[in-house]
């Protein structure tokens, strides 16, 4: 039974306007299911706001007078004009007012949503429904008829906090993915507005979730990575993996740091050292083997390819963006490659360029179209048949869709694995769903909002992932599911494989695609991939 | 009264027509260049695909395909292909709806040509008559097309929960005023003017300046309900279709790279001079946008602790 909330009762006095029944979730395949949710508990419900479905992943305190409310309103709609201003939004602003003023109502993003269809189809979790907010309340508040017409000229939504509230959670219902913007036959990109959004609350209103600003952009900025990692933890961190790597390979490589004109700099999300070093690890090898010149930098934010900025703040993203090309100029590197980081690559290769005016003289790249020209050009030999087993891949929003980067991965795959053991997802390449990790996600543990995360954000993944390896779930068979992105990674482990038990039930495991190639190494001592020790 | 409505208010209409799109237009145009944010694939780089998924890429020519792109346009514009792969209900309205636009259009075209023919030729000139055959055949096929897929969208977004949900009454009112406007035409045509000759006469009338009156109540309300609708028309989300052309060229297809020096990047190094006023604690008071970004990188300049 989907859940009808009309729009004008978005700001109704429910204690929660759309609570999530796991009842009405969308059906996954082979009789898999999601372990039942726990409700807020009763402490966080006196402190924060859970009203929009009962999770909350900004952690909103709740209004404590008439004033507190009042301001609230007050302070949305001064963010709400400025969203539609040059000077506050110069770098969004064709973007927005386009998909504010030209959508049809026409609903064909809807189908197009993996959060809706996972939902169960719960209309506050339609793709249009928060950019519908939007308009109505633009429309109401600053334009002439829908201030003398009201909802004759489809203004029907009064403000209060609630609207406020419910609206900022509702911006991060979302991935960002930007499947719905695909499918429009206008144009319209609702992601977008979930962004502005998203924005609007930041800039304006200083609420952003946690982990992506107080403990993302901020330390980022401040400390030189998101993860925290300072440059000399970073620096200790490369010694452990020369010895990982000594360790695996039997190799001992001495990874390059802070070489002057080096031809790459390659960087990393800083959470691959962190949590999958083998995943840089398996890079060193690489361009040792074939012989690259490249480099890490060891500079605060040389050294950690991310831009959570790129999710929610365009003051943020900016900076992030000079910090880092300002390291790598420094270093005189040729240009830079991002690993495999799907949002870092889009926010550096591309969003970057028109960020900063000059800051284009330093190329930069993503990492697959090189790790692909290693395995096609013959200077290291692989062995496809030490990857004997099957292997899917997903294909990160960021990379594939939002950047055309759809074979490269491909070449490698088929480099690198025996003949019959790739197969893709279905709806694979630009038409693909997100992991369920996309647009910070992924890092987001606020209160309960990691539950919503797995149960309804990774559940397409899920399905997509269980009608690949349909035909050998046996759980005797071990598969990979090859996620080339730090966060996508993020999603599969505490997704797939925490929440939905994939290891234990089917053994599935994840990784990225380097760590496929050095895995395919002919002459490793033992394999490189540890499947029961490292996932 | 009725003088004035076929008359000077015709020309009204088309002037606020005309001006209300070219304001439209120009302050989109004018809007200042955004970042990327374009979505793959690209119909113009054809079967090469992304030049990101290369080496250097930045080493090699800009790939443009022409005839992928027109493709893949004429497919969105005469057939609705995204609609009809998303949803095949309102497709076919869509595509009804718009068949009757289309065909208005051209039906306007050859009105338009048969009274600029008989103001430079005599009346009975044999193309002037040919140019009303086709135009008496064409209007009731637009009118009518137009009726129907008018009113199936209202029928479907009434029976259809989900979009009755997220229709607002703008959307209503649109689909109506399309309805009756092709209602009313279709009325005029077989009850006033069914050969089409009064339709180019009095629009020839209307070119010479000398507005003549219309004989037939139908044909003046369907002018009139005509003038209502040009002059509505940039104002209203029916303008998408001139939306579109910077939806997908401006932003969905967007991949231009910026060149240093270039014109992009002097708009860039403009909007850079912007001082935004947001509140939150993190954005620098009075900074501009070169100020806020540089600011951090100074912070980032600091000498490193490894």
């Amino acid at each position: 039974m989907t859940r009808k909330v009309p729009i004008r009762d978005f700001g109704s006095e429910l204690p929660i306007l759309s609570p999530l029944d796991e009842g009405e979730l969308a059906e996954l395949p082979c009789g898999c299911c999601s372990p039942p949710g726990t409700p807020p508990r009763p402490g966080w419900l006196e402190k924060y706001d859970f009203s929009l479905d009962g999770f909350s992943a900004l952690g909103l305190p709740l209004p404590r007078s008439k004033e507190e409310e009042e301001t609230i309103v007050a302070c949305f709609l001064r963010g709400l004009e400025k969203l539609f201003t040059p000077e506050n939004n110069w770098a969004f602003l064709l973007p927005t007012v386009l998909s504010t003023d030209y959508c049809l109502r026409c609903n064909t993003c809807n189908a197009s949503c993996m959060i809706y269809e996972s939902s169960g189809r719960q209309d506050v979790y339609r793709a249009n429904f928060r950019s519908e907010l939007l308009r109505r309340i633009y429309k109401r508040y600053f334009t002439a008829a829908g201030r003398l017409m009201g909802r004759w000229a489809g203004a029907d939504l009064e403000l209060d906090w609630r609207v406020v509230y419910r609206l900022a959670e509702l911006a991060y219902r979302c991935t960002l993915c930007r499947r719905c913007a695909a499918a429009c036959p206008i144009g319209v990109d609702n992601a977008l507005l979930a962004r502005e959004l998203r924005k609007l609350f930041s800039l304006e209103m200083g609420l952003a979730p946690e982990a992506v600003h107080r403990s993302g952009t901020v330390p980022h900025l401040a400390g030189g990575a998101a993860t925290g990692m300072t440059p000399a933890g970073f620096l200790d961190t490369l010694a452990f993996i020369e010895e990982l790597i000594e360790e695996k390979t039997g190799r001992r490589i001495k990874i390059p740091v802070d070489k002057q004109g080096a031809e790459i700099l390659l960087v990393h999300n800083s959470g691959e050292y962190l949590s999958w070093p083998e995943n840089p690890a398996a890079f060193a090898i690489l361009f040792e083997a074939a012989g690259v010149d490249w480099t890490l930098s060891s500079a605060s934010c040389g050294y950690e390819a991310v831009n959570y900025g790129v999710w929610y703040d365009d003051v943020q993203l900016a900076r992030i963006v000079a910090a880092q090309l300002g390291e790598a100029r420094k270093l005189g590197v040729k240009k830079i490659v991002v690993g495999e980081c799907g949002h870092a690559t889009k926010a550096t290769v591309t969003i970057a360029e028109r960020l900063l005016a000059g800051g284009s003289t330093i190329r930069r790249e993503s990492c697959l179209p090189l790790l692909a020209k290693i395995a096609a050009e013959g200077r290291v030999r692989f062995d496809p048949a030490r990857n004997d087993f099957p292997v899917t891949l997903h294909d990160p929003c960021n990379l594939v869709r939002l950047m055309g980067i759809v074979e490269p991965q491909r070449a490698v795959l088929q480099r690198v694995l025996p003949p019959g053991r790739f197969r893709e997802m279905p709806r694979a390449g630009t038409k693909n769903y997100c992991c369920g990790g996309g647009s910070g996600f992924a890092v987001m543990d606020n209160l309960n909002f990691p539950e919503w995360r797995n149960c309804v954000a990774s559940r397409t993944k899920a399905r997509q992932v269980l009608d690949a390896f349909a035909d050998c779930l046996d759980p005797s068979i071990p598969k990979y599911y090859c996620a080339p992105c730090s966060n996508c990674k993020a999603a599969a482990r505490d997704g797939l494989l925490e929440h939905y038990g994939f290891k234990q039930r089917y053994n599935i495991t994840y990784g990225g695609l380097a760590e496929l190639m050095v895995n395919a190494l002919p002459d490793l001592p033992r394999p490189y991939l540890s499947w029961e020790s490292e996932f | 009264m009725s003088w004035f409505l076929t008359g000077p208010f015709l020309y009204a209409a088309a002037a606020i027509l005309a001006v209300g799109s070219a304001v439209k237009i120009v302050a989109l145009a004018r809007l200042p260049r955004h970042v990327r944010w374009e979505l793959y694939p690209l119909p113009r780089l054809g079967k090469a695909g992304s030049k990101y998924q290369k080496v250097n890429f930045a080493d090699q020519p800009p790939h443009h395909e022409r005839l992928p792109e027109i493709a893949f346009m004429a497919g969105e514009i005469l057939l609705f292909r995204k609609a009809y792969a998303g949803r095949r209900d309102l497709w076919f309205g869509s595509l009804l709806l718009h068949a009757g636009l289309y065909l208005g259009i051209a039906l306007l075209a050859l009105l338009a040509a048969g009274a600029i023919l008989s103001l430079m030729a005599a009346e009975g000139l044999s193309a002037v008559v040919i140019l009303d055959r086709l135009a008496a055949a064409i209007a009731p096929l637009a009118m009518a097309a137009g009726l129907a897929g008018a009113v199936y969208l209202v029928a479907l977004r009434l029976v259809d929960g989900g979009l009755r949900a997220m229709s607002d009454t703008v959307t209503f009112f649109n689909l109506i005023f399309l309805a009756t406007l092709f209602g009313v035409g279709l009325a005029a045509w077989s009850l006033s003017d069914v050969a089409a000759a009064q339709a180019r006469s009095h629009l020839a009338s209307l070119l010479r300046g000398r507005p003549a009156d219309v004989e037939g109540g139908w044909l003046a309300a369907a002018m009139v309900l005509f003038g209502l609708f040009a002059a509505y028309l940039p104002f209203s989300r029916m303008f998408h279709f001139a939306a579109k052309y910077f939806f997908y060229h401006q932003v969905l297809w967007d991949n231009e790279a910026m060149i240093a020096g270039s014109r992009m990047e002097r708009g860039v190094a403009a909007s850079l001079e912007y001082h935004p006023s947001w509140s939150a604690e993190h954005v620098r008071r009075g900074a501009s946008w070169r100020e806020q970004v540089s600011a951090e990188r100074d912070e980032g300049d600091r000498p490193h602790d490894a």
